[in-house]
């Protein structure tokens, strides 16, 4: 862990890891990409991230907005680029299902997944 | 710094199974501990017991470590970041302990040890095994240990061994001659010495608030941001219009009515006019035995959620729902009632606590109707409630509270409750704890917990405290009032 990486960052880093996806701290946000299983993208590795600001209570407390470059694009109204790197906007997407019988960051990715599957191409 | 000891339930049964010699000799075992840093106090919380494997100590009468396992274990807690406990037993003690010389010896020639390879100060206990009664000191320095003013057992019930020198044995007064029919004298003064916080000084929290006063609680704690508002006064039984009018904080309002239900010859009740969600406010929260949550946002919620497992804290929370048909009249309603102890299953895991709101109500999106409109949520209006029902909801919390402190029967708290108005049925919920759940992995995790607080509040103090009821003139005046009074009806009565 870096001098400049939260702990509850570093966390969420160390818990993608474990499932084999690598992510990293840029600015005010941790990038990461996921596989799309369905939907418009389906087959494509699609770039997303989070908020530091929002990790602070990982793994009890999972971020509500997520990043996408503008370029992948959903039907919902709220988005707005704080915490976002150049050509970014972040998506309030509502978390449903958060079982504390499995790895938060199981949770995590299936949310992530859901979602990308309603981007549009 | 006051310093006390807290661990959990099970701790304490695996130490004690281990201190606890069928010969009668002595024995000696090391645990691990961290730090939880209130305002006011410092709490060693156990996390891990290290117990000795063979050569790692002699038991001959009176035991005593080898050096080797001192040393191995402070290495080991070393590596975690934490610091460590050499425990002992006194067979048959049955009150907290001090130190003989040789105990004495013992502990500071090993304090330079411990503080060396770990960077802390070492802790040492005392098992009275007669009672299960735990006894703690600091070592700052291998010079003189500091006491500690209690060592609490957290799990479903609080067992709490004091020392009584630093927190001297309450005498019972005349006023509470039933409760202490109840339940015994010994056990009122362990009560009376329990910091509570009641958190949240609405409907259900004021009257809890006045009925722990009542009970004999020393020292009281209430914390809330609101002012009394018109709104509030079909609920908040004992505030007036004219606090309403005034906009007096519920905290000051709370304070008076505990201050005049108070039993205890030294009352002091401390009002905190900041959030839970403060860091701020999670310190001094730090400082409480007891907190009863009585608010109904998902952020406070886990904030105390998440401090009874990482600061090993009982949490008594509760809530209630109550519903209406389309006409206006009552459909039914339902509350609830569950201790939040290691052991029991957290918020989250029993349904009472949705990770969905928690970011929202973190960035105050839960109170931006943009963003409720545009994400399609309902608008959270007020929820309906009457003064009938909230006593219910108090009831049952404090029907918790006395199965935690008091153990009727020996049993603590019970599973979860739920009582549904219309058919008037208690259910016992069938919740379980999650393997993965964030909270009760979190167990005694102290200052090094899940940040789950925000920024500070905006107040316009921080914390006031009242004098205590006995040296107020106008609480003098009343017992005085009421003492002619009750000396003139018993001279008509015979």
């Amino acid at each position: 862990m870096s001098a400049e990486t939260p702990a509850s960052v570093q966390a969420f880093i160390d818990d993608l890891a474990s499932q084999g996806v690598e992510a990293h701290m840029q600015g005010p946000a941790v990038i990461y990409s996921i596989l799309a299983v369905s939907g418009g993208l389906v087959n494509q590795e699609v770039p997303t991230g989070v908020s530091v600001n929002e990790l602070t209570g990982w793994p009890a407390v999972p971020p509500h907005w997520i990043h996408f470059p503008t370029t992948v694009t959903f039907e919902q109204a709220n988005t707005d680029t704080t915490d976002c790197l150049d050509g970014w906007q972040r998506h309030s997407r509502d978390i449903g299902t958060w079982s504390s019988n499995r790895p938060p960051v199981l949770n995590w990715l299936a949310h992530v997944r859901g979602i990308v599957a309603g981007a549009q191409s | 710094m006051r310093f006390s000891v807290a661990m959990t339930k099970t701790l304490s049964a695996e130490l004690s199974a281990h201190l606890t010699r069928a010969d009668g000799d002595e024995d000696v075992c090391i645990a691990t501990y961290t730090w939880s840093t209130g305002k006011g106090r410092r709490t060693a919380l156990l996390r891990e017991a290290m117990l000795p494997q063979k050569g790692d100590r002699l038991v001959h009468g009176n035991a005593s470590f080898n050096g080797g396992y001192v040393l191995r274990a402070a290495t080991e807690a070393a590596r975690r970041g934490e610091g460590i406990v050499l425990l002992h037993s006194h067979p048959g003690a049955v009150t907290w302990q001090g130190l003989s010389g040789p105990d004495r010896d013992t502990e500071s020639e090993y304090q330079r040890v411990a503080q060396a390879i770990t960077g802390l100060p070492l802790v040492g206990m005392t098992l009275g095994t007669g009672a299960a009664a735990w006894s703690a000191r600091l070592w700052p320095t291998a010079a003189a240990p500091d006491y500690a003013e209690a060592v609490r057992v957290v799990g479903d019930t609080l067992a709490t061994t004091w020392f009584d020198v630093a927190r001297p044995v309450p005498a019972a007064t005349r006023y509470q001659k039933r409760t202490v029919a109840a339940w015994g004298a010994k056990r009122q003064a362990d009560i009376a010495r329990l910091r509570v916080l009641v958190v949240g000084v609405g409907s259900v929290g004021l009257d809890i608030a006045a009925r722990l006063a009542a009970t004999g609680i020393e020292h009281l704690g209430v914390m809330d941001i609101d002012v009394v508002e018109d709104l509030n006064l079909d609920r908040m039984v004992g505030a007036t219009r004219d606090d309403a009018v005034q906009r007096r904080r519920k905290t000051e309002v709370a304070a008076r009515i505990a201050t005049a239900a108070s039993t205890a010859n030294s009352f002091t009740v401390d009002e905190h006019n900041l959030s839970i969600t403060d860091p701020a406010g999670l310190k001094i929260a730090l400082d409480y035995d007891v907190i009863f949550s009585c608010v109904d946002r998902p952020w406070p919620r886990s904030v105390l959620n998440g401090l009874a497992y990482s600061d090993l804290i009982p949490v008594i929370d509760g809530g209630i729902a109550l519903e209406t048909l389309p006409n206006g009249e009552m459909r039914g309603g339902t509350w609830r009632a569950h201790a939040i102890v290691p052991g029991r299953p957290c918020m989250q895991c029993n349904g009472q606590l949705h990770v969905n709101e928690l970011t929202l109500d973190r960035d105050g999106r839960l109170d931006d109707p943009e963003y409720i409109r545009n994400a399609g949520l309902p608008m959270r209006a007020g929820s309906p409630n009457v003064a009938a029902l909230a006593a219910s909801v108090s009831a049952a919390q404090l029907a918790q509270f006395v199965s935690l402190v008091a153990a009727p029967a020996g049993m603590g708290v019970a599973v979860p409750l739920r009582y549904w108005l219309a058919p008037h049925h208690l259910e016992h919920l069938d919740a379980t704890s999650g393997a993965y759940c964030a909270y009760e992995n979190g167990l005694a995790q102290g200052d090094d917990r899940i940040v789950l607080t925000g920024g500070p509040t905006i107040i316009e103090e921080e914390l006031k405290t009242t004098a205590p009821a006995t040296q107020r003139p106008a609480a003098r005046l009343w017992r005085r009032i009421v003492e002619w009074w009750t000396a003139l009806r018993a001279r008509r009565l015979r």
